[in-house]
């Protein structure tokens, strides 16, 4: 159990956030670039010092600034997985995933046991004495989480963990890491610039907006009731439920009610699918290119949204495109109407 | 192909180019060997007053390096890793000796610390005079040498990220231990490069050491300014003291490769 309550004046505003989070729960903190996320996680990890505010963490009070306390980083046995990973080069796999056990006191021995049962739970058996730069990148990414691990850490945080991954490495990363999580029944903090990567690696979803949390919440409550238009704005993917099965050409097949889309993704079974707004373009005839997945539906809503039209085109499931004001015109586009809505394989992202 | 051809030329210009680098700066280094065969150097070590002025410099720089070391490696942390105003005018500060002549910084020295000098004269009266003993030249060694020092180790030590310092934090290392066990075997190559470009800048010091120091063969004559002195009517003695030095500086420099195989330093963290 974690509660936090920090402030920091940060360049162009004031950080100020507060949350709660119980054991074997992932938090996902997202938002967009600069809006105060990572420097949360960094007041977490004791890299930097809040102006304000109380870290308490099962029953440890870690930070209280009113007390003047503050428990210098090396105490606080949080794991951090660094976005650039951050393992020590000059070590080998077995070196780096040790460290952590070594400095909290435990023997060469011990550490190297505790260790190498961690690349053995991380799937990294084998590589023990290989350096991180013969590494892949998922492989890398593998061995800092097992080194956060191995050292003891009560809580882990972890600072955009699938931005430098190909999309089919991030997938099956993201399926390790929520394995991990709720494996260790660690309490958990995740940041992220990708809405589909918190919407599904966090129990609970907090959308940072100039150093806010604007709104916490589980995903469906975030999807059904956004509170503000930056919220619905920054959430705005499109998230179905279906049933995937092997298709042609290599595709898998996401059965959606009485739909069914194509995905250049591998899965069985119940999974959900994403697909962003932009992805989604929309059509008065039906688009010849047969490589395109296709919605038929009556358009129920129409929203501006800056400089773009976001259009929620519904039968049986509702799935949002985003166009811009020229070819909502071109189109001629209004509630009630019937469009095709459309995207390709790749835009169709699986989640287990 | 013809895109290869242009390649080709182009690379044999550069070499051509190399070449004549090697020529002019280099090159002169074997008119010491053509001068002076290499059985000169047991001469020049038979005469007293060049065996001296050899042991002199090798104690005096080994001492100045170890100077350096001890004062010039938290300089070097601070600048690369601390942030505070007026940092850029403190970097500069260090580094100004190595655009300034030696001799002004010997000029500088004897109005500090000469005997008549502005701090010098109460170690005078005290009985402890700094200019004209071996003292003075280890002094002077280390000034103009450390900025090297400090320079080449900031250098060497912000190109370590800090992610990884932080990383050994929050993996429960303190600083200090996260220094040794992360930031300096992944600076070492660099640190290693600075110790022995130090090393060599001191034994080669002449400008600050010859004006706060003197050249008293015996007492203060390094093996720079025996050279100096040495010209002027034994140049045999001269050339092959000269010569000794070339092999000393090039000891230094195979000694750094192989410390830097030997000891398995991480070299950058690219």
């Amino acid at each position: 159990m974690i509660s936090v309550s920090l402030s920091k004046q940060l360049r162009d505003f004031p950080l100020q956030v507060e949350f709660e989070l119980a054991s074997g729960q992932c938090l996902a903190l997202v938002g967009p670039t600069g809006c105060g996320k990572t420097t949360t996680l960094r007041l977490l990890a004791g890299l930097l010092q809040p102006d304000a505010g109380r870290i308490v963490m099962d029953g440890e009070t870690l930070v209280d600034t009113a007390a003047g306390l503050s428990v210098p980083a090396q105490k606080r046995r949080v794991g951090v997985m660094f976005q650039d990973y951050a393992l020590f080069p000059h070590l080998t796999v077995l070196g780096n995933v040790m460290y952590g056990a070594q400095a909290r006191g435990a023997s060469r021995r011990e550490a190297e046991a505790r260790a190498r049962q961690t690349l053995h739970r991380a799937r990294l058996d084998g590589l023990e004495s290989l350096y991180p730069r013969q590494l892949s990148g998922g492989q890398q990414q593998r061995v800092a989480l097992a080194r956060a691990l191995a050292s003891g850490a009560r809580v882990l945080l972890m600072d955009e963990p699938m931005s430098a991954l190909d999309p089919v490495t991030r997938r099956q990363v993201r399926g390790e890491v929520l394995e991990v999580i709720h494996d260790l029944n660690l309490q958990t903090v995740v940041v992220t610039h990708d809405v589909a990567d918190a919407l599904t690696l966090g129990d609970r979803i907090g959308v940072m907006h100039e150093g806010r949390i604007v709104q916490l919440g589980t995903r469906h409550e975030l999807l059904a009731q956004p509170r503000t238009p930056f919220v619905a704005e920054f959430l705005g993917v499109n998230l179905l439920q279906g049933e995937a099965s092997p298709g042609p050409d290599g595709l898998s097949l996401v059965r959606c009610g009485s739909h069914h889309f194509y995905t250049v993704e591998q899965e069985t079974g119940a999974v959900q699918v994403t697909c962003h707004p932009w992805d989604v373009t929309l059509s008065l005839q039906q688009p010849d290119d047969s490589s395109l997945n296709t919605l038929f539906g009556r358009i129920t809503s129409i929203a501006h949204l800056g400089g773009r039209t976001r259009v929620t085109v519904e039968n049986g499931v509702a799935m949002v495109a985003e166009v811009t004001h020229a070819s909502e015109e071109r189109l001629g586009l209004k509630i009630g109407a019937n469009v095709y809505a459309s995207f390709k394989a790749s835009a169709l992202r699986v989640y287990k | 192909m013809s895109h290869d051809g242009k390649h080709n030329r182009a690379a044999i210009v550069l070499i051509i180019l190399t070449a004549l680098f090697l020529m002019v700066a280099v090159g002169p280094l074997l008119g010491l060997f053509v001068y002076a065969p290499p059985h000169t150097l047991l001469a020049a070590l038979a005469v007293e007053e060049a065996r001296e002025a050899l042991w002199l410099t090798l104690r005096g720089s080994l001492l100045a390096v170890g100077l350096a070391l001890v004062f010039g490696l938290p300089t070097a942390v601070c600048l690369a890793r601390v942030n505070f105003r007026g940092k850029m005018l403190i970097n500069a500060l260090v580094e100004l000796p190595i655009a300034l002549p030696p001799l002004v910084m010997g000029v500088a020295l004897i109005l500090i610390w000469g005997r008549k000098g502005l701090l010098g004269h109460y170690l005078a009266e005290a009985g402890y005079p700094l200019s004209y003993t071996w003292v003075a030249v280890v002094i002077a060694q280390f000034v103009v040498a450390a900025p090297y020092f400090v320079r080449i180790a900031k250098t060497a030590i912000e190109q370590v990220p800090v992610s990884l310092e932080e990383a050994s934090m929050t993996l429960g290392r303190s600083l200090p231990a996260t220094f040794g066990l992360v930031t300096l075997p992944l600076a070492g190559r660099g640190i290693l490069t600075a110790v022995v470009t130090c090393w060599a800048r001191a034994m080669s010091e002449f400008g600050a050491t010859v004006i706060f120091a003197g050249a008293f063969p015996g007492r203060t004559q390094t093996a720079p300014t025996a050279i100096f002195t040495l010209m002027q009517h034994e140049i045999e003695a001269a050339v092959a003291l000269a010569l000794v030095m070339l092999v000393f500086s090039g000891l230094a420099f195979v000694l750094a490769q192989v410390g830097v195989g030997r000891l398995g330093l991480a070299g950058g963290v690219a």
